[in-house]
């Protein structure tokens, strides 16, 4: 027991220290012009879709169900925060913060009232029903005068810098972690694998089932608050089913149900249209057959279900240590 | 008659939707992949049409080539990009397909161009009727006929031919038809030149309605007949014609009668017949249920 | 009282009387078969019995509490457990994972709880790897704990789905064709194990099985369904002679051993 608890401690430091070396880093590049502000740009996009992978792995990844309206749920989050700074008339630097947490729950409301009828559903059929919800939302939020109609919202007051993008990142990642690494993260994980046998076991799949789609509708309405105030400006027609679509192709890119997958994948595939922005026109060419590709060679994506852990660095210097004298 | 002439635009807009569903629901009986990319599959049709077209040769013969073309199209496509996943998670097959449509769309802008080219007008010098104060061209009920024609074909076609039965077959079990000496490959390859074709010919209905080809035009039509699949119940052929002309007659209805700044709202009434319909009866108006057994 | 007492139980899918006026109890650490032609209704009854289905006529009282009406995962809070015909682990979890899902329903911590990392975690969680390492202890499978439970080797993936069971502290464990299969020798192995969860656990055991091997070899009692009904009730041997039991087997009478080979 003492000892194990000392190695939990000695992780905790260790991940402190990390992430916010990490966050230095970043901060000190930004600050100090290493990146442009087109790059620091991009930075903030990269965590902005690590929140959006990572909430939807959590629906498909480890509750196993394949939903195609999570822009739905971010337009939400970005429409609510951005109608609360933009009309509360407290000071940015307040209403902000405020705006979030309002965008989160406003999600997660919104994911409940899906839910009830879509968790009912499985498979394709629950695909095609969170799709179907996902374009009413974004067909509502094109009719509804307060949402702006279909010219959207402008004047967004435009406060997403990287410390936020980052920090809700971290959190993001925390609370889904330590929440899929006790016993109701594994009653969610015990529905994917078997959802009869969950059931039988004790597990009650339904409300697992509503807590794992609430919490996924969250974490996008969090990435929407920070997206809309990242842009400055909501367009009702970018929440449509091809957006929910792209963030699926993270998600899978990485692997289902793995964090570290989403981490990685959400960084390549924002960072790799950039990149390909030399060959221009070609570049959704490109991406379109790497995903085929991807998905013909690796079906599992990038990690599969594995996670990047101390453990596996620790076994892998010990595997280069063992093999060093030989070589 | 105003109410006349949008039943009739209706029935125009759904027997597309259903010659598309009718490929959606084919693919999806088969190998249980929800094939996003067929609505590309449309777009490819039109092109080739208008190339056709625009080369001299006439409507007849180009829709036939057309088809044709797709039809192969649709065999290479399966080969290429969703056999090796056959035995995969479905969910990798979804994300290849959604590959495939925008491997499509874009390979369509590199070739053509983003610009919307104007598809020649068939119904010019094609007698028209009046119905009140509106004039129907008699090709708009011709293209009706003509798809019921198809379709009522394609269901003898998997009712009572040789080949139709393997297709059923393979979609009930796939292992157990290939005990019985069914060429499985063959079976699928043939569902998707059938349902590409489908989806070319439906390509030229729709052009007749809307003389627009974009490398994108797929796109919406594509969501809309996979709707109408369900609705009908996915997997079930019959089910796919009568979801496509519920879905076409319902979204020309709101359409013409809804307030006209609310135009959008006419999709939102879609989705929420299909949200409606999967809560009442989760498998489509015709499927089986389906439970899994304990 | 008894510990499970089934009275009159019945169901009709459609118009298919499916089981009809099955009667019967189960009393405190024993071992019960339930057998019978295909089709019989047997997976039936344990449906019933575990809320899968609800019946249509009839009272199921676990120690004299009816369980009539709850949802299905409610039944472990009755102490009901069960296994399925083809196996249903979670295959890509671990052994270990397996188990402490077991745990899940008796859990007390909250989600504030867990993601905050609080006390009542640690403890609970610590708990749960203690208890579910005894319970692979008892059964042989402690060098296993960390591997996925998809690559067992099919008699451990039986195994571990009793032990998954066994983890939800059920009175009664409800054993859908755990021999199915399985060789002689796996099936002696499962002969063991099932005594053992008799006698280390203190518990019942219901049990469906066509390996007449096992059924006569271990069962006090034995209960058999034909077309939905009880056919016979009783005593190994008495069931084994009975001529009505020879007959729904063979479809007429004949040699009473056939049925026992």
């Amino acid at each position: 027991m003492k000892k194990s608890s000392s190695r939990v401690f000695k992780t905790y430091v260790l991940n402190i220290v990390i992430i916010a070396a990490i966050f230095i880093a970043l901060q000190l590049m930004i600050t100090n012009g290493v990146f442009n502000s087109y790059t620091s740009g991009l930075v903030v996009q990269i965590f902005i879709n690590m929140i959006l992978t990572l909430s939807l792995n959590v629906a498909t990844g480890f509750l196993g169900e394949l939903c195609l309206g999570h822009a739905g749920f971010m337009a939400i989050g970005a429409y609510t925060t951005a109608l609360l700074t933009i009309n509360s008339g407290l000071p940015v630097m307040i209403m902000f913060p405020l705006g979030l947490i309002a965008g989160m729950i406003i999600s997660g409301i919104i994911g409940f009232l899906v839910g009830v009828p879509a968790l009912r559903l499985k498979g394709d059929y629950l695909a095609i029903i969170t799709l179907a919800f996902g374009e009413m939302i974004s067909i509502l939020l094109r009719t509804f005068k307060f949402t702006g109609g279909a010219l959207g919202l402008n004047g967004i007051p435009r406060v997403t810098s990287f410390a936020y993008s980052y920090w809700c990142f971290i959190i993001s990642l925390v609370l889904i972690i330590t929440f899929m690494f006790s016993r109701h993260g594994r009653a969610i994980l015990s529905i994917r694998e078997d959802e009869i046998a969950s059931e039988a076991t004790g597990v009650n799949t339904f409300k697992y089932k509503m807590i794992a789609f609430v919490m996924s509708a969250m974490f996008a309405g969090l990435a929407g608050g920070l997206f809309a105030h990242f842009q400055g400006n909501l367009a009702p027609e970018k929440f449509n089913y091809n957006y929910s679509i792209d963030i699926m192709v993270m998600v899978v890119f990485g692997g289902m149900g793995s964090v570290s997958g989403s981490i990685v994948s959400a960084i390549i595939l924002t960072l790799l249209p950039e990149l390909l922005r030399g060959f221009s026109e070609f570049r959704m060419l490109v991406y379109a057959i790497m995903l085929i590709v991807l998905m013909i060679f690796r079906p599992e994506g990038m990690f599969g279900r594995k996670e990047v852990t101390y453990r596996v660095f620790r076994r892998f210097l010990k595997r280069n240590k063992q093999n060093k004298p030989v070589s | 008659m105003y109410f006349l002439v949008q039943l009739i635009n209706g029935l125009q807009i759904g027997s597309i939707y259903a010659l598309i569903a009718l490929g959606y629901t084919m693919v999806y009986g088969i190998i249980k992949l929800i094939n996003f990319a067929h609505g590309d599959i449309m777009m490819v049709g039109a092109y080739l049409a208008l190339l056709l077209l625009n080369n001299g040769i006439p409507i007849i013969p180009a829709m036939l080539i057309s088809m044709a073309g797709c039809a192969i199209f649709g065999i290479i496509i399966e080969r290429l990009a969703y056999k090796p996943l056959r035995k995969s998670s479905r969910l990798s097959a979804l994300i290849t397909a959604i590959g495939v449509s925008l491997l499509l769309q874009n390979a369509a802008m590199l070739v053509f161009g983003s610009a919307a080219r104007t598809f020649p007008d068939l119904t010019k010098g094609m007698p028209s009727f009046q119905l009140g104060s509106n004039s129907v061209n008699i090709l708009t009920v011709i293209s009706i006929v003509l798809a019921i024609v198809v379709m009522i074909a394609l269901q003898l076609f998997v009712t009572r031919s040789k080949a139709g039965t393997a297709m059923r077959a393979v979609s009930e079990d796939t292992d157990a038809a290939e005990l019985m000496g069914i060429n499985v490959n063959t079976t699928i390859s043939m569902t998707f030149a059938i349902g590409s074709g489908l989806a070319a010919f439906a390509a030229i209905l729709f052009c007749m309605a809307y003389p627009q080809v974009t490398p994108y035009m797929g796109a919406m039509p594509g969501i809309k007949a996979f709707i109408a699949a369900v609705l009908g119940g996915i997997g079930v052929i019959p089910g796919a014609m009568i979801g496509g002309f519920i879905l076409g007659v319902i979204e020309a209805l709101t359409k013409a009668y809804i307030p006209s700044g609310y135009s959008a709202l006419s999709d939102a009434v879609v989705f929420a017949i299909l949200i409606i319909v999967l809560l009442v009866k989760p498998s489509g108006l015709l499927g089986r249920p389906q439970r899994e057994k304990v | 009282m008894a510990l499970l007492e089934v009275e009159n139980l019945g169901i009709r899918f459609g118009g298919l009387q499916a089981v009809k006026d099955v009667s019967f109890t189960i009393g405190n650490n024993e071992i019960v078969g339930l057998i019978g032609p295909n089709g019989a209704g047997k997976t039936t009854v344990f449906n019933l019995l575990t809320n899968v289905y609800h019946p249509t006529e009839g009272d199921i009282r676990v120690g004299g509490v009816s369980t009539l009406g709850k949802k299905q995962h409610e039944t472990v809070d009755f102490g009901l457990a069960r296994t399925f015909q083809n196996i249903r682990l979670f295959k890509s979890m671990s052994v270990m994972e397996n188990i402490k899902t077991g745990f899940h329903h008796r859990g007390r911590y909250s989600i504030p709880a867990a993601i905050f990392r609080l006390p009542a975690y640690w403890q609970e969680e610590a708990n749960y790897t203690e208890q579910a390492m005894d319970l692979l202890k008892t059964f042989g499978m402690s060098h296993v704990a960390e591997v996925e439970a998809g690559n067992l080797p099919y008699g451990q993936q039986r195994k571990l789905e009793i032990c998954r069971a066994l983890a939800t502290h059920p009175k009664l464990l409800l054993l859908d064709e755990p021999a199915a299969g399985m060789n002689a020798t796996e099936t002696q192995e499962l002969m063991d194990t099932i005594r053992l969860v008799q006698e280390h656990f203190k518990i019942s055991v219901l049990l469906i099985e066509h390996d007449m091997n096992l059924v006569m070899g271990i069962c006090e009692r034995i209960i058999v369904l034909n077309y939905g009904k009880i056919l016979a009730k009783g005593l190994p041997n008495e069931v084994r002679n009975n001529p009505e039991v020879i007959g729904a087997y063979l479809g007429s009478e004949g040699d009473p051993n056939a049925v026992v080979s």
